[in-house]
C-alpha cells in the first residue's frame, strides 16, 4: 500500500472515527481531534502490524480508543477526569472547565446525548458509543475495546436500562 | 414503556456533530509529511513494478502450465489412437493369416497395451504436474 492511499483510507475513516472520540470526551472537539490525529499518526507508523485480519476501520478504533485512555489516564485533564468518572456524579466539573471547541461541540455540550451517557461508565459509554452511535457489532466492539463479548454484552444491557430510565424522564 | 427502538431514534436525532472541513485532513497529511515513510509503505513506483513483476510471474506460470496441458492431452490422445490403430491392425490380420510378428503381437497384446498405457499415464503426469 502507497502512502496515498492509507490517507485516501484514513479519510474515509476520520469522521466516525472523530465523532467517537467527541463522545468520548463528553463533546471537547479539540481535545478528540487530537487524539484522532495521535492515533491515525499512530496507525501510520505502525501500519506493518495491520494484518489484516480485522477490518480496517477496526483497527482505527482500537488505536484511537488506546489512545484516548493514555491520555485520559496519564493527563488527568478535567474534562476528561469527569468524563471517565466511574460514578458520573461529578458533571458540574466539567462546565466548570473552559473549552476552546467549536460552536458545534459547544452545541453538543448542551445537547440530550451528552446528558444520558455523561452518567454511564466509561466502558459503557465507549460501547453505547460504537454500539448505537457507530453500529459496530458485538465483535468489532470486543476487538475494538479488548473486552471479552460478555462483558460488551453485560455493558450495553446496563447502559440500555440507564438510557431507558433516562428517555422515560424526559 | 422504552424500547431498543427508541434508544436508536434518540441516538439517531443526537448524533454528535463532526465538522466537516478539511483541516482536519489536511493537518494530518502535513504530519504525516514531517515523519519519515515507515517501511510497510511503498511509493507508486516501487508499487507498479512489484505490480508488473507479479503480473509478469502468473503470465509465464499460466504459459507453462497451458504449453505442459496441451503436450500431456495431445500424448494421451495418440496412445490413444495407436492402442485403437493396433486392435484394428489385428482384427485385420485375424483374418488375413499368420506371421511371427503377429503372433507375438497376438500373444503379448494385453501386455503391450498395458505398458502403452502406463506410459502414457507416467508421461501425462510428469508433464501435468
Amino acid at each position: 500500500m502507497t502512502r496515498e492511499q492509507f490517507i485516501e483510507l484514513v479519510s474515509a475513516e476520520q469522521e466516525a472515527l472523530r465523532r467517537f472520540l467527541r463522545g468520548l470526551c463528553s463533546g471537547n472537539g479539540s481535545l478528540a481531534d487530537d487524539i484522532a490525529q495521535e492515533a491515525l499518526l499512530k496507525a501510520y507508523l505502525s501500519f506493518e502490524r495491520f494484518e489484516g485480519r480485522a477490518r480496517f476501520s477496526t483497527w482505527l478504533f482500537r488505536i484511537a480508543y488506546n489512545c484516548f485512555y493514555d491520555n485520559v489516564l496519564r493527563s488527568g485533564r478535567g474534562v476528561m477526569a469527569a468524563s471517565i468518572d466511574e460514578s458520573g456524579s461529578d458533571l458540574r466539573r466539567l462546565h466548570s472547565v473552559p473549552d476552546e471547541s467549536t460552536a458545534a461541540d459547544r452545541s453538543f455540550n448542551h445537547q440530550q446525548l451528552y446528558h444520558a451517557i455523561a452518567a454511564l461508565g466509561r466502558r459503557e459509554k465507549a460501547v453505547v458509543l460504537l454500539f448505537y452511535m457507530e453500529e459496530k457489532s458485538i465483535k468489532e466492539i470486543t476487538a475494538i475495546t479488548g473486552m471479552s463479548s460478555g462483558a460488551v454484552r453485560a455493558h450495553l444491557f446496563r447502559a440500555r436500562r440507564h438510557l431507558k430510565q433516562y428517555l422515560k424522564g424526559l | 414503556m422504552m424500547t431498543e427502538k427508541d434508544i436508536r431514534k434518540f441516538m439517531r436525532a443526537n448524533r454528535i456533530p463532526v465538522p466537516k472541513d478539511d483541516r482536519f485532513l489536511s493537518e494530518l497529511v502535513r504530519q504525516i509529511d514531517l515523519l519519515p515513510t515507515p517501511a510497510a509503505f511503498t511509493d507508486e513506483e516501487e508499487l507498479l513494478k512489484q505490480n508488473r513483476l507479479l503480473v509478469d510471474a502468473i503470465r509465464t506460470y499460466l504459459r507453462r502450465y497451458l504449453r505442459r496441458k496441451a503436450i500431456a492431452t495431445l500424448f494421451v490422445n495418440a496412445i490413444f489412437c495407436l492402442i485403437v490403430l493396433l486392435t484394428v491392425f489385428l482384427a485385420i490380420s485375424e483374418a488375413s493369416g499368420p506371421s511371427p510378428v503377429l503372433n507375438f503381437i497376438k500373444e503379448w497384446y494385453y501386455m503391450i497395451i498395458g505398458a502403452l498405457g502406463l506410459c502414457s499415464l507416467a508421461i501425462s503426469l510428469h508433464l501435468a504436474l
